[in-house]
Protein backbone atom coordinates (compact mmCIF):
# COMPACT_ATOMS: atom_id res chain seq x y z
CA UNK A 1 0.00 0.00 0.00
CA UNK A 2 3.09 2.39 0.97
CA UNK A 3 4.86 1.12 -2.64
CA UNK A 4 3.07 4.05 -4.95
CA UNK A 5 2.88 7.10 -2.38
CA UNK A 6 6.43 6.21 -1.61
CA UNK A 7 7.58 6.50 -5.43
CA UNK A 8 5.36 10.02 -5.96
CA UNK A 9 7.17 11.27 -2.50
CA UNK A 10 10.48 9.99 -4.31
CA UNK A 11 10.15 11.79 -7.30
CA UNK A 12 9.33 14.68 -5.87
CA UNK A 13 11.94 14.66 -3.91
CA UNK A 14 14.66 14.10 -6.95
CA UNK A 15 12.66 16.88 -8.48
CA UNK A 16 13.91 19.25 -5.34
CA UNK A 17 16.66 18.52 -5.18
CA UNK A 18 18.29 18.51 -8.53
CA UNK A 19 20.92 19.86 -9.74
CA UNK A 20 20.06 20.34 -12.86
CA UNK A 21 18.40 23.85 -13.61
CA UNK A 22 15.32 24.79 -15.58
CA UNK A 23 11.76 24.23 -15.33
CA UNK A 24 11.41 21.33 -17.96
CA UNK A 25 14.33 19.13 -16.14
CA UNK A 26 11.90 19.22 -13.13
CA UNK A 27 8.56 18.56 -15.19
CA UNK A 28 10.65 15.85 -16.38
CA UNK A 29 11.64 14.56 -13.00
CA UNK A 30 7.94 14.97 -12.17
CA UNK A 31 6.42 12.79 -15.27
CA UNK A 32 8.92 10.35 -14.60
CA UNK A 33 7.63 9.27 -10.74
CA UNK A 34 4.49 9.02 -12.52
CA UNK A 35 5.65 7.03 -15.56
CA UNK A 36 8.84 4.86 -13.83
CA UNK A 37 8.17 4.98 -10.03
CA UNK A 38 4.68 4.24 -9.62
CA UNK A 39 4.73 1.17 -12.46
CA UNK A 40 7.27 -0.43 -10.55
CA UNK A 41 5.32 -0.55 -7.26
CA UNK A 42 2.60 -1.95 -8.77
CA UNK A 43 4.30 -4.06 -11.06
CA UNK A 44 6.33 -5.37 -7.89
CA UNK A 45 2.91 -5.54 -5.40
CA UNK A 46 0.89 -7.33 -8.47
CA UNK A 47 4.16 -9.81 -8.47
CA UNK A 48 3.53 -10.84 -4.85
CA UNK A 49 -0.37 -11.80 -5.10
CA UNK A 50 0.20 -15.22 -5.65
CA UNK A 51 2.62 -17.79 -4.04
CA UNK A 52 1.96 -15.94 -0.52
CA UNK A 53 -1.39 -16.51 0.32
CA UNK A 54 -1.07 -19.00 3.59
CA UNK A 55 -4.77 -19.67 3.52
CA UNK A 56 -4.61 -20.78 0.09
CA UNK A 57 -6.31 -24.34 0.62
CA UNK A 58 -9.07 -22.91 2.59
CA UNK A 59 -9.33 -20.67 -0.59
CA UNK A 60 -9.68 -23.13 -3.00
CA UNK A 61 -12.48 -24.93 -1.12
CA UNK A 62 -14.76 -22.52 -1.19
CA UNK A 63 -17.45 -21.69 -3.22
CA UNK A 64 -16.03 -18.71 -4.39
CA UNK A 65 -13.32 -18.94 -7.00
CA UNK A 66 -10.05 -18.01 -6.04
CA UNK A 67 -9.43 -16.84 -9.49
CA UNK A 68 -11.40 -14.00 -8.56
CA UNK A 69 -10.37 -13.71 -5.57
CA UNK A 70 -7.12 -12.72 -6.70
CA UNK A 71 -8.39 -10.68 -9.70
CA UNK A 72 -10.06 -8.27 -7.29
CA UNK A 73 -6.84 -8.06 -4.96
CA UNK A 74 -5.51 -7.27 -8.42
CA UNK A 75 -8.07 -4.69 -9.16
CA UNK A 76 -6.84 -3.18 -5.82
CA UNK A 77 -4.00 -3.35 -6.08
CA UNK A 78 -3.69 -1.71 -9.86
CA UNK A 79 -6.75 0.15 -8.60
CA UNK A 80 -4.81 2.00 -5.46
CA UNK A 81 -1.40 3.19 -7.73
CA UNK A 82 -3.92 4.51 -10.42
CA UNK A 83 -5.84 6.80 -7.60
CA UNK A 84 -2.11 7.57 -6.49
CA UNK A 85 -0.79 8.63 -9.77
CA UNK A 86 -4.32 10.28 -10.74
CA UNK A 87 -4.52 12.93 -7.91
CA UNK A 88 -0.77 13.35 -8.78
CA UNK A 89 -1.37 14.00 -12.02
CA UNK A 90 -3.98 16.10 -11.26
CA UNK A 91 -1.65 18.11 -8.60
CA UNK A 92 0.62 18.55 -11.62
CA UNK A 93 -1.92 19.80 -14.04
CA UNK A 94 -3.23 22.32 -11.35
CA UNK A 95 0.23 23.60 -11.10
CA UNK A 96 1.28 24.04 -14.29
CA UNK A 97 4.26 20.94 -14.04
CA UNK A 98 2.49 19.02 -16.00
CA UNK A 99 2.91 21.61 -19.37
CA UNK A 100 6.09 22.44 -18.55
CA UNK A 101 6.80 18.97 -20.23
CA UNK A 102 7.19 20.12 -23.83
CA UNK A 103 6.18 16.36 -24.88
CA UNK A 104 3.29 15.98 -22.14
CA UNK A 105 0.35 14.66 -25.17
CA UNK A 106 -2.12 16.78 -22.73
CA UNK A 107 -4.09 16.71 -19.83
CA UNK A 108 -6.16 13.78 -20.81
CA UNK A 109 -4.22 11.70 -23.34
CA UNK A 110 -1.38 12.47 -21.22
CA UNK A 111 -2.08 10.13 -18.53
CA UNK A 112 -1.52 7.08 -20.18
CA UNK A 113 1.96 8.16 -19.59
CA UNK A 114 1.48 6.36 -16.50
CA UNK A 115 -1.86 4.08 -17.24
CA UNK A 116 0.30 1.87 -19.80
CA UNK A 117 3.43 1.34 -18.05
CA UNK A 118 1.15 0.70 -14.83
CA UNK A 119 -0.81 -1.85 -16.37
CA UNK A 120 1.89 -3.36 -18.41
CA UNK A 121 4.43 -4.22 -15.49
CA UNK A 122 1.24 -5.11 -13.28
CA UNK A 123 0.05 -8.01 -15.72
CA UNK A 124 3.57 -9.04 -16.53
CA UNK A 125 3.88 -9.60 -12.64
CA UNK A 126 0.56 -11.21 -12.24
CA UNK A 127 1.38 -13.24 -15.44
CA UNK A 128 5.05 -14.15 -14.15
CA UNK A 129 3.56 -15.03 -10.46
CA UNK A 130 0.92 -17.33 -12.15
CA UNK A 131 3.17 -19.41 -13.93
CA UNK A 132 6.26 -19.69 -11.42
CA UNK A 133 4.02 -19.27 -8.09
CA UNK A 134 7.31 -17.39 -6.96
CA UNK A 135 6.52 -13.98 -5.70
CA UNK A 136 10.53 -13.54 -5.99
CA UNK A 137 11.23 -14.76 -9.35
CA UNK A 138 7.87 -12.76 -10.57
CA UNK A 139 8.95 -9.62 -9.07
CA UNK A 140 12.65 -10.28 -10.07
CA UNK A 141 11.61 -9.96 -13.51
CA UNK A 142 9.55 -6.86 -13.32
CA UNK A 143 12.54 -5.17 -11.70
CA UNK A 144 14.92 -6.44 -14.15
CA UNK A 145 12.64 -5.55 -17.46
CA UNK A 146 12.36 -1.92 -15.56
CA UNK A 147 16.06 -1.83 -14.83
CA UNK A 148 16.88 -3.13 -18.33
CA UNK A 149 14.91 -0.17 -20.33
CA UNK A 150 16.05 2.42 -17.51
CA UNK A 151 19.61 1.65 -17.86
CA UNK A 152 19.79 0.79 -21.49
CA UNK A 153 17.26 3.03 -22.73
CA UNK A 154 19.12 3.35 -26.14
CA UNK A 155 19.17 -0.29 -26.83
CA UNK A 156 16.34 -0.85 -25.95
CA UNK A 157 14.86 1.27 -28.10
CA UNK A 158 17.41 0.80 -31.19
CA UNK A 159 14.17 -1.29 -33.60
CA UNK A 160 10.54 -0.43 -33.56
CA UNK A 161 9.78 -3.63 -31.19
CA UNK A 162 11.62 -1.87 -28.59
CA UNK A 163 10.48 1.53 -28.98
CA UNK A 164 6.53 0.12 -29.28
CA UNK A 165 7.33 -1.83 -25.98
CA UNK A 166 9.67 1.16 -24.05
CA UNK A 167 7.95 1.60 -20.51
CA UNK A 168 9.12 5.58 -20.72
CA UNK A 169 8.00 6.67 -23.94
CA UNK A 170 6.75 10.02 -22.72
CA UNK A 171 9.85 11.19 -20.84
CA UNK A 172 12.85 9.13 -22.50
CA UNK A 173 10.96 8.40 -25.67
CA UNK A 174 13.23 7.85 -28.74
CA UNK A 175 10.90 8.53 -31.09
CA UNK A 176 8.04 10.88 -29.82
CA UNK A 177 6.13 10.34 -32.81
CA UNK A 178 5.67 6.84 -31.98
CA UNK A 179 3.86 7.55 -28.80
CA UNK A 180 0.46 7.02 -29.24
CA UNK A 181 1.39 3.25 -31.35
CA UNK A 182 3.79 2.73 -28.27
CA UNK A 183 1.28 3.63 -25.87
CA UNK A 184 -1.33 1.33 -27.19
CA UNK A 185 1.20 -1.68 -27.51
CA UNK A 186 1.73 -1.15 -24.14
CA UNK A 187 -2.17 -1.37 -23.14
CA UNK A 188 -2.38 -4.46 -25.37
CA UNK A 189 0.44 -6.00 -23.92
CA UNK A 190 -1.06 -5.44 -20.51
CA UNK A 191 -4.28 -7.20 -21.98
CA UNK A 192 -2.65 -10.21 -23.13
CA UNK A 193 -0.08 -11.15 -20.15
CA UNK A 194 -3.86 -10.26 -17.50
CA UNK A 195 -5.24 -13.07 -19.79
CA UNK A 196 -2.55 -15.34 -19.66
CA UNK A 197 -2.76 -14.91 -16.08
CA UNK A 198 -6.72 -15.41 -16.08
CA UNK A 199 -6.29 -18.79 -17.70
CA UNK A 200 -3.36 -20.12 -15.61
CA UNK A 201 -4.96 -19.26 -12.27
CA UNK A 202 -8.07 -21.53 -13.36
CA UNK A 203 -5.99 -24.44 -12.63
CA UNK A 204 -6.56 -24.40 -9.17
CA UNK A 205 -3.76 -27.76 -8.44
CA UNK A 206 -1.13 -25.35 -9.73
CA UNK A 207 -1.36 -23.37 -6.32
CA UNK A 208 -0.70 -25.69 -4.09
CA UNK A 209 2.76 -25.99 -3.43
CA UNK A 210 4.49 -29.56 -4.97
CA UNK A 211 6.19 -30.33 -1.89
CA UNK A 212 2.44 -30.19 -0.29
CA UNK A 213 1.30 -32.90 -2.61
CA UNK B 1 -24.21 -37.31 2.23
CA UNK B 2 -23.00 -40.60 0.75
CA UNK B 3 -19.44 -40.15 -1.48
CA UNK B 4 -18.72 -42.81 -3.97
CA UNK B 5 -15.42 -43.31 -4.60
CA UNK B 6 -14.14 -45.75 -8.24
CA UNK B 7 -11.23 -46.67 -9.44
CA UNK B 8 -9.40 -43.07 -8.42
CA UNK B 9 -5.72 -42.54 -9.72
CA UNK B 10 -3.71 -39.62 -8.76
CA UNK B 11 0.02 -39.73 -10.04
CA UNK B 12 2.03 -36.74 -9.59
CA UNK B 13 4.42 -35.24 -12.06
CA UNK B 14 7.30 -37.35 -11.82
CA UNK B 15 5.42 -40.55 -11.39
CA UNK B 16 4.65 -41.00 -8.27
CA UNK B 17 1.36 -42.41 -7.65
CA UNK B 18 -0.18 -41.26 -4.30
CA UNK B 19 -3.53 -42.61 -5.31
CA UNK B 20 -3.88 -46.07 -6.83
CA UNK B 21 -7.33 -47.77 -8.33
CA UNK B 22 -9.11 -46.74 -4.84
CA UNK B 23 -12.48 -48.17 -4.30
CA UNK B 24 -14.39 -46.50 -1.64
CA UNK B 25 -18.45 -45.70 -0.27
CA UNK B 26 -18.25 -42.84 3.05
CA UNK B 27 -21.35 -43.10 4.24
CA UNK B 28 -22.91 -40.57 6.67
CA UNK B 29 -21.91 -40.07 9.92
CA UNK B 30 -18.19 -39.69 11.02
CA UNK B 31 -16.50 -41.89 9.17
CA UNK B 32 -12.31 -42.46 9.99
CA UNK B 33 -9.12 -42.55 7.65
CA UNK B 34 -6.28 -43.67 8.72
CA UNK B 35 -2.57 -44.26 7.28
CA UNK B 36 0.89 -43.45 7.63
CA UNK B 37 2.55 -40.17 6.23
CA UNK B 38 2.05 -40.71 2.36
CA UNK B 39 -0.69 -43.14 2.35
CA UNK B 40 -1.95 -40.56 0.44
CA UNK B 41 -5.06 -39.57 3.12
CA UNK B 42 -4.12 -35.36 1.89
CA UNK B 43 -4.25 -36.35 -1.73
CA UNK B 44 -7.69 -37.92 -1.11
CA UNK B 45 -9.38 -35.30 1.11
CA UNK B 46 -7.66 -32.59 -1.21
CA UNK B 47 -9.51 -34.27 -3.98
CA UNK B 48 -12.89 -34.65 -2.10
CA UNK B 49 -12.67 -30.95 -1.30
CA UNK B 50 -12.62 -30.26 -5.46
CA UNK B 51 -9.08 -28.73 -5.13
CA UNK B 52 -7.48 -31.64 -6.90
CA UNK B 53 -8.30 -33.30 -9.60
CA UNK B 54 -7.91 -36.80 -10.27
CA UNK B 55 -5.59 -38.56 -12.93
CA UNK B 56 -8.06 -41.09 -13.73
CA UNK B 57 -11.63 -42.78 -11.62
CA UNK B 58 -14.59 -40.95 -10.24
CA UNK B 59 -15.69 -39.42 -7.35
CA UNK B 60 -19.41 -38.28 -6.32
CA UNK B 61 -20.40 -36.23 -3.54
CA UNK B 62 -23.90 -36.41 -2.34
CA UNK B 63 -24.68 -37.22 -6.33
CA UNK B 64 -22.50 -34.68 -7.85
CA UNK B 65 -19.69 -35.42 -10.03
CA UNK B 66 -16.27 -34.20 -8.63
CA UNK B 67 -15.17 -33.74 -12.53
CA UNK B 68 -17.20 -31.27 -13.73
CA UNK B 69 -16.77 -27.80 -12.59
CA UNK B 70 -20.86 -27.79 -11.74
CA UNK B 71 -20.63 -30.73 -9.63
CA UNK B 72 -17.65 -29.62 -7.87
CA UNK B 73 -19.00 -25.95 -7.14
CA UNK B 74 -22.27 -27.64 -5.65
CA UNK B 75 -19.49 -30.08 -3.39
CA UNK B 76 -18.20 -26.59 -2.47
CA UNK B 77 -21.34 -25.25 -1.12
CA UNK B 78 -22.11 -27.77 1.72
CA UNK B 79 -18.39 -28.18 2.01
CA UNK B 80 -16.48 -27.81 5.27
CA UNK B 81 -12.91 -28.27 5.27
CA UNK B 82 -10.04 -28.10 7.42
CA UNK B 83 -6.46 -28.76 5.90
CA UNK B 84 -4.02 -30.35 7.54
CA UNK B 85 -1.72 -26.73 7.68
CA UNK B 86 -4.01 -24.46 8.50
CA UNK B 87 -2.71 -21.29 7.17
CA UNK B 88 -4.11 -18.06 8.13
CA UNK B 89 -3.91 -14.03 7.67
CA UNK B 90 -1.92 -13.57 10.80
CA UNK B 91 -2.66 -10.05 10.53
CA UNK B 92 -6.41 -10.67 11.37
CA UNK B 93 -8.56 -11.00 14.48
CA UNK B 94 -10.35 -14.18 14.90
CA UNK B 95 -13.47 -12.76 14.19
CA UNK B 96 -12.30 -10.82 11.18
CA UNK B 97 -10.73 -13.91 9.84
CA UNK B 98 -14.42 -15.95 10.17
CA UNK B 99 -16.03 -12.85 9.04
CA UNK B 100 -13.75 -13.06 5.32
CA UNK B 101 -13.97 -16.73 5.10
CA UNK B 102 -18.15 -16.65 5.13
CA UNK B 103 -18.14 -13.95 2.95
CA UNK B 104 -15.75 -16.46 0.57
CA UNK B 105 -18.75 -18.93 1.14
CA UNK B 106 -21.56 -17.06 -0.22
CA UNK B 107 -22.90 -15.50 3.21
CA UNK B 108 -23.76 -12.20 1.85
CA UNK B 109 -25.55 -10.65 4.78
CA UNK B 110 -23.53 -9.04 7.88
CA UNK B 111 -26.27 -9.57 10.03
CA UNK B 112 -26.09 -13.23 9.38
CA UNK B 113 -22.87 -13.78 9.39
CA UNK B 114 -21.97 -11.48 12.33
CA UNK B 115 -24.38 -13.83 14.18
CA UNK B 116 -23.16 -16.94 12.78
CA UNK B 117 -19.14 -16.07 13.58
CA UNK B 118 -20.06 -15.07 17.00
CA UNK B 119 -21.67 -18.64 17.72
CA UNK B 120 -18.83 -20.10 16.30
CA UNK B 121 -16.68 -18.56 18.54
CA UNK B 122 -17.95 -19.29 21.21
CA UNK B 123 -18.40 -23.01 20.86
CA UNK B 124 -14.67 -23.11 20.04
CA UNK B 125 -14.22 -21.43 23.51
CA UNK B 126 -12.70 -18.10 21.68
CA UNK B 127 -15.12 -15.30 22.51
CA UNK B 128 -12.60 -13.34 24.52
CA UNK B 129 -9.57 -14.01 21.86
CA UNK B 130 -12.29 -12.57 19.60
CA UNK B 131 -10.37 -9.72 18.40
CA UNK B 132 -6.73 -10.63 18.95
CA UNK B 133 -4.38 -10.97 15.69
CA UNK B 134 -4.30 -14.79 14.88
CA UNK B 135 -0.08 -13.61 14.76
CA UNK B 136 -0.38 -14.27 18.62
CA UNK B 137 -2.40 -17.53 18.95
CA UNK B 138 -0.74 -21.08 19.77
CA UNK B 139 -1.10 -23.83 17.56
CA UNK B 140 -4.27 -25.23 19.92
CA UNK B 141 -6.12 -21.72 19.10
CA UNK B 142 -5.09 -22.09 15.43
CA UNK B 143 -6.41 -25.23 14.87
CA UNK B 144 -10.12 -23.36 16.91
CA UNK B 145 -10.15 -21.18 14.49
CA UNK B 146 -9.88 -23.76 11.93
CA UNK B 147 -12.59 -25.58 13.08
CA UNK B 148 -14.86 -22.73 13.48
CA UNK B 149 -14.62 -21.67 9.83
CA UNK B 150 -14.77 -25.26 8.54
CA UNK B 151 -18.15 -25.55 10.52
CA UNK B 152 -19.23 -21.43 9.51
CA UNK B 153 -22.22 -22.19 6.68
CA UNK B 154 -23.30 -25.24 8.66
CA UNK B 155 -21.59 -27.99 5.96
CA UNK B 156 -23.55 -31.31 5.09
CA UNK B 157 -20.40 -32.91 4.85
CA UNK B 158 -16.95 -32.21 6.93
CA UNK B 159 -13.45 -33.19 5.51
CA UNK B 160 -10.98 -32.45 8.36
CA UNK B 161 -6.87 -33.32 7.69
CA UNK B 162 -4.82 -34.28 10.76
CA UNK B 163 -6.96 -31.90 12.71
CA UNK B 164 -5.67 -32.82 16.50
CA UNK B 165 -2.01 -32.95 15.07
CA UNK B 166 -0.27 -30.63 17.53
CA UNK B 167 -3.01 -29.94 20.05
CA UNK B 168 -2.75 -31.05 24.11
CA UNK B 169 -4.85 -33.88 25.09
CA UNK B 170 -7.17 -31.84 26.87
CA UNK B 171 -7.92 -29.84 23.31
CA UNK B 172 -8.00 -33.33 21.24
CA UNK B 173 -10.91 -34.47 23.62
CA UNK B 174 -12.68 -31.24 23.48
CA UNK B 175 -12.47 -31.37 19.68
CA UNK B 176 -13.33 -34.95 19.19
CA UNK B 177 -16.12 -34.29 21.07
CA UNK B 178 -16.90 -31.32 18.90
CA UNK B 179 -17.04 -33.57 15.61
CA UNK B 180 -18.85 -36.30 16.84
CA UNK B 181 -22.16 -33.49 17.71
CA UNK B 182 -21.59 -31.90 14.77
CA UNK B 183 -21.56 -34.68 12.41
CA UNK B 184 -25.39 -36.30 13.40
CA UNK B 185 -27.03 -36.85 10.06
CA UNK B 186 -23.88 -35.32 8.44
CA UNK B 187 -20.88 -36.60 6.82
CA UNK B 188 -17.56 -36.03 8.30
CA UNK B 189 -14.71 -37.51 7.28
CA UNK B 190 -12.01 -37.71 9.64
CA UNK B 191 -7.70 -38.24 7.81
CA UNK B 192 -5.79 -38.94 10.62
CA UNK B 193 -2.30 -41.03 11.65
CA UNK B 194 -3.69 -41.03 15.64
CA UNK B 195 -5.56 -44.63 16.15
CA UNK B 196 -6.64 -42.87 19.22
CA UNK B 197 -9.05 -40.22 17.09
CA UNK B 198 -10.57 -42.98 15.36
CA UNK B 199 -11.52 -45.11 18.28
CA UNK B 200 -13.23 -42.41 20.18
CA UNK B 201 -14.84 -40.86 17.32
CA UNK B 202 -16.23 -43.49 14.38
CA UNK B 203 -17.46 -46.50 14.17
CA UNK B 204 -16.95 -47.02 10.27
CA UNK B 205 -13.14 -46.60 9.09
CA UNK B 206 -10.48 -47.09 6.24
CA UNK B 207 -7.09 -47.47 5.94
CA UNK B 208 -5.12 -46.71 3.32
CA UNK B 209 -1.66 -47.56 2.69
CA UNK B 210 0.64 -46.59 -0.39
CA UNK B 211 -2.61 -45.12 -2.21
CA UNK B 212 -4.37 -48.45 -1.88
CA UNK B 213 -7.02 -49.79 0.14
CA UNK B 214 -5.87 -52.14 2.69
CA UNK B 215 -9.27 -52.14 5.38
CA UNK B 216 -12.72 -50.90 5.07
CA UNK B 217 -14.98 -52.26 7.61
CA UNK B 218 -16.06 -50.94 11.56
CA UNK B 219 -13.92 -50.41 14.41
CA UNK B 220 -14.50 -53.53 15.92
CA UNK B 221 -13.79 -55.40 12.34
CA UNK B 222 -10.68 -53.95 12.25
CA UNK B 223 -9.71 -54.17 15.80
CA UNK B 224 -10.57 -58.09 14.76
CA UNK B 225 -7.86 -58.39 12.09
CA UNK B 226 -5.01 -58.40 14.91
CA UNK B 227 -7.24 -61.28 16.80
CA UNK B 228 -4.44 -64.02 17.20
CA UNK B 229 -1.48 -62.00 16.40
CA UNK B 230 -0.86 -59.93 19.23
CA UNK B 231 1.83 -60.77 22.00
CA UNK B 232 2.79 -59.71 25.17
CA UNK B 233 6.67 -60.87 26.00
CA UNK B 234 8.87 -60.10 29.24
CA UNK B 235 12.64 -60.58 28.46
CA UNK B 236 15.76 -58.67 29.90
CA UNK B 237 17.44 -58.76 26.44
CA UNK B 238 17.48 -56.98 23.46
CA UNK B 239 13.47 -57.46 21.76
CA UNK B 240 12.18 -59.43 19.52
CA UNK B 241 13.46 -59.33 16.20
CA UNK B 242 9.88 -60.91 14.48
CA UNK B 243 6.49 -58.72 14.44
CA UNK B 244 6.22 -55.29 15.21
CA UNK B 245 7.03 -53.88 18.41
CA UNK B 246 3.71 -52.01 19.31
CA UNK B 247 5.02 -50.67 23.03
CA UNK B 248 7.60 -51.21 25.56
CA UNK B 249 7.63 -50.86 28.87
CA UNK B 250 10.01 -51.55 31.86
CA UNK B 251 9.09 -54.48 33.89
CA UNK B 252 11.08 -56.15 36.93
CA UNK B 253 14.73 -55.47 35.51
CA UNK B 254 13.65 -56.13 31.85
CA UNK B 255 10.68 -54.89 29.31
CA UNK B 256 7.66 -55.75 28.57
CA UNK B 257 7.29 -55.67 25.00
CA UNK B 258 3.18 -55.64 22.86
CA UNK B 259 3.83 -57.25 19.88
CA UNK B 260 1.95 -57.85 16.93
CA UNK B 261 3.00 -60.84 14.89
CA UNK B 262 1.82 -63.78 13.00
CA UNK B 263 3.06 -66.28 15.47
CA UNK B 264 4.61 -65.87 18.60
CA UNK B 265 7.77 -64.12 18.97
CA UNK B 266 9.02 -66.38 21.63
CA UNK B 267 8.63 -69.46 23.93
CA UNK B 268 7.51 -67.15 26.77
CA UNK B 269 5.47 -64.65 24.45
CA UNK B 270 1.91 -65.18 25.54
CA UNK B 271 -1.57 -64.13 23.58
CA UNK B 272 -3.59 -60.94 24.61
CA UNK B 273 -6.21 -58.87 23.28
CA UNK B 274 -6.45 -56.65 20.56
CA UNK B 275 -6.67 -53.08 20.45
CA UNK B 276 -7.18 -50.80 17.47
CA UNK B 277 -3.88 -49.74 17.32
CA UNK B 278 -2.75 -53.76 16.87
CA UNK B 279 -5.65 -54.03 14.48
CA UNK B 280 -4.04 -51.06 12.08
CA UNK B 281 -0.65 -52.57 12.07
CA UNK B 282 -1.95 -55.95 11.03
CA UNK B 283 -3.33 -54.35 8.24
CA UNK B 284 -0.41 -52.35 7.05
CA UNK B 285 2.83 -53.59 8.36
CA UNK B 286 2.88 -57.13 7.20
CA UNK B 287 1.59 -56.90 4.10
CA UNK B 288 0.52 -53.01 2.96
CA UNK B 289 -0.82 -54.82 -0.39
CA UNK B 290 -2.96 -57.55 1.00
CA UNK B 291 -6.55 -57.80 -0.44
CA UNK B 292 -9.31 -55.78 1.00
CA UNK B 293 -11.81 -56.93 3.75
CA UNK B 294 -14.42 -56.61 5.88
Amino acid sequence: MLGPPLAVALGVAAAVASPVAGDATTARILLGALEMAVPLTAGVACASLIGRDPAVEIQLAVPTPYRETLLRRTVVTLGWAALVAAVTAGALIATGWWARWPDNHGPLTGQLTWVAPTLALGGLGLAAAALTRSPAAAGALVTTVWAVQQFFAGAAQQHLPGRLLYLFATTRGADPEAWTANRLTLLATAAALLTLAVVVLGRSERLIRSEDE
Amino acid sequence: MTIEITALTKTYRGGVAALDGLDLTVPTGMFGLLGANGAGKTTLMRILAGIVRPTAGRVTVGGHDLATGAGRHAVQQSLGYLPQDLGVYPDLTARQFLDYVALLKGMDDPAVRRRRVGELLEVVALTAQAGRRLRGFSGGMRQRVGIAQALLADPQLLIVDEPTAGLDPEERIRFRTLLSQFAGDRTVVLSTHIVEDIAQTCREVAVLAQGRLAFRGTVDDLTQRAAGQVWSLVTSGPPPSEGTVVSALPHEGGMRYRIVAPTAPGAEATPVDPGLEDGYLAVTVPDERRPVGR
